[in-house]
C-alpha cells in the first residue's frame, strides 16, 4: 500500500471541484432513482452513462458512484414511506422501516436509514481500499483457464440468486452468451450472425442500448400494461418528515447493527453476482439472531432498519472489490461501471494495480466521497424526496421513455441503437413476464467476450484438450463453487417458496406484504 | 367458458422457443468459414452456448411435465387491455425510431411524450403540453450545450 499516493489521491479528489460536483449530482440522481419504485440503481447508472462521456475518468466514475451510493439509500425512502422498495436492495428495509412509519416515526426511520447507509458505505469503501490490492496480487496467478472459470463462476452466482427457477436463469445466461457472439469474432475477425449491411452489429449488440432496453424500456412496457389493467396504482405518500439526522440515543442503540451490517454487506457484495439485496437480508437475519429481543424485529425498531441499510450500502464497496481487482463485476451496477471503465480505455483487473495505481486510488477516494455526498444530499433533501415519489406514474413513465431513447442514441449518435434498445425492450418485457431473470443476460454480455477469449486462449495452449482444466487447482475451486452456488440456491429457494413465495433479485419482489406479516409474526 | 392458459403451457412454449433459437444458431454456424491451424474456430463457442440453451430448454420441458404448474399464465392476448396499451406504446417508440432521422428530435419527442401520457390515460392537457415541451427542450439543451452531443435535427436542420 502506497500511503503517499493514497493520500494524494484522496486530496486530488476532495480538492477537485468538478469531481465534487459530479459526486453531488450523482448522489442526487441516485437518491431519486432509488426512491422511485420501478427505477433501480442499474437503470440510473445506465441512463446517466452517456452524460459522463465528455468527462475525464475520475469525474465520470464519481458521477456513477454517486448514483450507486445514492440509490442504495434512496430505496429506503419509498420502503419506509409507502411500503414499496425503491430498489431490490431496500426490500429488507420494509420489515422494520414501514412499521416505524406506521407508528409515526417515519422521520426517525429515514434518518437512521440515511446514517446507516453512510456508515455501511464507508465500511465498504475502507474494506475495498485495503483488501482489493491483496486480491489483485493473488489474481496475477490467474491464467486464461482461471479467468474463463472465474467468468463462469460469476455467471453461476448471479443465476443462483436471480429468480425462482435455476433452469430459467441458466437459459437466460446461455441466451446472453449466445448474443455476445454476434459480431466480429475476437480471434479471427470473422463476422458471426450479422445480416449483410447491418453495420451497427459488427461489434456485437451495443451494450448500453441493450442495457437500457432490457431494464428501462422493459420496465416501462410492463408498467404501462399493469396500470392499464389496474394492477399497479399510483403510490402516494403523505408522511411529514421532520428529522434529518438520528439522535445520539439512536446511534448508541444501533451502532453494533451498523458495523455488523456494513461488514456483512461488504463481504457478500464482494461475491460476483451477490448484491445489496442478499446482504441486507442476511444482515437482518444476523442482527435478529444476535439480538436479546429478537421478537421485536419486524415491529418497527431502529435496529432492523440499521442492519439492512448499512448492509446494502456496504455491498457497494464490496462489489467494487472483484471489479477492480479481478475485472469481474460484483453486481449489475458494477457490471455497468465495468462498461464505463472500458469506454474510458481502462480495463479493470489485476494489471490495473500495476499500470494504473493512481486511478485505482482515485476510485477508492471517489467511493468514500460518494458516501459523504450521499449523506449531504440525504440531509438536505429528505423532505423533498418524500414529495418526488408522489409524481404521477403516467407522467413519469413517458419521461423515462424519452430519456431511455435519447440515452441509447447518444452513445454512438446512431439511430440504429434506438432500434436495438426497442428490440431488447420487447425481449426484456417478455422475459420478465414469463419469469426469466434479466441479470444473467446483462452479466453474460459483459463476461461473454472475456470468457470466450480466455477459453480459446486456453484451448490454443492445451491444443484443444479441455479436460486439462481439472489440473488447474484454482479452476477446480471455481467449478466446485459454481456448482455449489447453484445447488445451494435450489435448496434455499425451496425453503423460501415453502415459507413466503417471495422472490429476491432481478428487481422483482412479490408478496412482500406476506413476508412482512411473516416477519411480524416471527417477531411476535 | 374459455379455458385460461396456465403457466405450464407458457413455460413449454418458452422452452420450445429456446430450442428453436439453439437449433437455428447451430445451423447458422455450419456455414461459418473453417480456419486452418486454429483449434477453436469462430463456430465453437456459439455452438457450446446453443447446446447449453437447448439442454436447459429440454430440462424446462421435463420439469414442467413432471410438476404441472397450474398458476394462471400471464396474459399475452391482444384482447387484453394491458397488452394493447403496451403494444401502442411500443408502436409509438417504433415510429419514433423510424422517423427520428427524417423528422428530427425537436418535433418527434414532444409528440412521443404527449401521446404516451395520453395512452396512459393522463388527461390534464395543460400539463401534458408543458411537460412534453419542457422535457424535450431541457434534454435538448443538456445534450447540445452541456454534453456537446448533437441530436438529429431532421426537418429543422436549417435552424442549426
Amino acid at each position: 500500500m502506497d500511503w503517499n499516493l493514497l493520500l494524494n489521491s484522496y486530496a486530488s479528489v476532495m480538492l477537485n471541484p468538478q469531481i465534487l460536483i459530479m459526486l453531488f449530482v450523482g448522489a442526487v440522481g441516485g437518491v431519486l432513482f432509488g426512491a422511485i419504485p420501478g427505477l433501480t440503481a442499474t437503470l440510473g447508472v445506465a441512463l446517466l452513462i452517456p452524460f459522463s462521456f465528455g468527462l475525464d475518468l475520475v469525474p465520470s466514475i464519481g458521477l456513477l458512484l454517486g448514483i450507486y451510493c445514492g440509490a442504495m439509500y434512496g430505496g429506503s425512502i419509498s420502503a419506509i414511506l409507502i411500503h414499496t422498495p425503491g430498489t431490490p436492495a431496500a426490500a429488507a428495509t420494509i420489515l422494520d422501516g414501514y412499521p416505524m412509519g406506521q407508528k409515526g416515526e417515519a422521520g426517525r426511520a429515514l434518518s437512521i436509514a440515511m446514517f446507516s447507509s453512510f456508515c455501511g458505505g464507508v465500511i465498504g469503501a475502507l474494506v475495498m481500499t485495503f483488501l482489493s490490492p491483496v486480491v489483485a496480487a493473488a489474481a496475477l496467478a490467474f491464467g486464461p483457464a482461471e479467468l474463463f472459470m472465474l467468468a463462469m463462476f460469476g455467471l453461476s452466482v448471479i443465476i443462483a440468486i436471480s429468480g425462482k427457477s435455476i433452469t430459467k436463469g441458466l437459459m437466460s445466461a446461455f441466451f446472453g452468451l449466445l448474443l455476445c457472439t454476434i459480431g466480429m469474432d475476437p480471434a479471427c475477425g470473422y463476422l458471426r450472425f450479422v445480416p449483410k449491411g447491418v453495420y451497427g452489429l459488427y461489434e456485437g449488440p451495443p451494450f448500453i442500448p441493450t442495457l437500457i432496453g432490457l431494464f428501462a424500456l422493459a420496465e416501462v412496457f410492463s408498467t404501462v400494461e399493469k396500470m392499464a389493467r389496474g394492477e399497479m396504482k399510483d403510490t402516494q405518500s403523505n408522511a411529514k418528515v421532520t428529522r434529518a439526522l438520528p439522535t445520539w440515543a439512536d446511534i448508541k442503540r444501533t451502532w453494533k447493527n451498523i458495523i455488523s451490517g456494513g461488514l456483512i454487506g461488504t463481504f457478500i457484495g464482494a461475491i460476483p453476482g451477490a448484491g445489496g439485496d442478499i446482504g441486507a437480508f442476511v444482515s437482518y437475519g444476523v442482527s435478529k439472531g444476535a439480538s436479546k429481543h429478537p421478537e421485536r424485529f419486524g415491529t418497527g425498531i431502529p435496529e432492523g432498519v440499521a442492519a439492512t441499510e448499512s448492509a446494502n450500502n456496504g455491498a457497494s464497496g464490496g462489489a467494487m472489490i472483484p471489479l477492480l481487482s479481478l475485472g469481474v463485476p460484483g453486481d449489475s451496477v458494477t457490471a455497468v461501471l465495468l462498461g464505463a471503465f472500458i469506454m474510458k480505455g481502462i480495463t479493470p483487473g489485476p494489471m490495473m494495480y500495476v499500470n494504473e495505481l493512481p486511478t485505482v486510488y482515485s476510485v477508492f477516494a471517489a467511493l468514500m466521497m460518494a458516501n459523504l455526498a450521499m449523506l449531504v444530499v440525504g440531509v438536505l433533501g429528505v423532505r423533498f424526496f418524500a414529495k418526488i415519489i408522489s409524481v404521477n406514474k403516467r407522467v413519469l413513465m413517458p419521461i423515462i421513455l424519452i430519456m431511455s431513447l435519447v440515452g441509447s442514441y447518444a452513445i454512438n449518435q446512431n439511430v440504429f441503437d434506438i432500434g436495438v434498445a426497442l428490440a431488447f425492450g420487447v425481449i426484456g418485457y417478455l422475459m420478465q413476464k414469463y419469469e426469466f431473470p434479466l441479470s444473467p443476460i446483462l452479466l453474460a454480455l459483459i463476461l461473454g467476450p472475456m470468457s470466450e477469449a480466455n477459453f480459446r486462449r486456453f484451448m490454443q495452449i492445451e491444443k484443444g484438450n479441455f479436460m486439462t482444466i481439472f489440473t488447474h487447482p484454482i479452476c477446480v475451486v471455481f467449478i466446485v463453487l459454481s456448482i455449489g452456488s447453484l445447488v445451494f440456491s435450489v435448496i434455499n429457494q425451496r425453503k423460501i417458496n415453502k415459507r413466503t413465495g417471495t422472490v429476491i433479485g432481478d428487481g422483482k419482489v412479490e408478496d412482500l406484504a406476506e413476508a412482512f406479516e411473516e416477519g411480524k409474526s416471527d417477531a411476535e | 367458458m374459455k379455458k385460461k392458459a396456465i403457466a405450464q403451457t407458457s413455460n413449454l412454449i418458452c422452452a420450445f422457443i429456446g430450442i428453436a433459437i439453439g437449433v437455428a444458431a447451430i445451423w447458422i454456424t455450419t456455414g461459418f468459414k473453417q480456419f486452418v491451424n486454429v483449434p477453436v474456430g469462430p463456430e465453437v463457442f456459439p455452438r457450446i452456448m446453443a447446446v447449453g440453451l437447448i439442454l436447459c430448454s429440454i430440462a424446462l420441458v421435463v420439469f414442467n411435465l413432471i410438476r404441472k404448474d397450474t398458476d394462471p399464465a400471464p396474459p399475452l392476448s391482444i384482447r387484453d387491455h394491458g397488452i394493447r396499451r403496451m403494444l401502442i406504446i411500443a408502436g409509438i417508440v417504433l415510429v419514433y425510431f423510424l422517423l427520428l432521422e427524417t423528422v428530427g428530435y425537436l418535433i418527434l419527442s414532444p409528440l412521443l411524450l404527449f401521446f404516451s401520457m395520453f395512452v396512459m390515460d393522463y388527461r390534464n392537457y395543460k400539463y401534458m403540453i408543458i411537460i412534453s415541451l419542457g422535457v424535450t427542450l431541457a434534454v435538448f439543451l443538456l445534450f447540445w450545450q452541456v454534453l456537446v452531443i448533437e441530436l438529429p435535427n431532421g426537418l429543422l436542420d436549417f435552424l442549426f
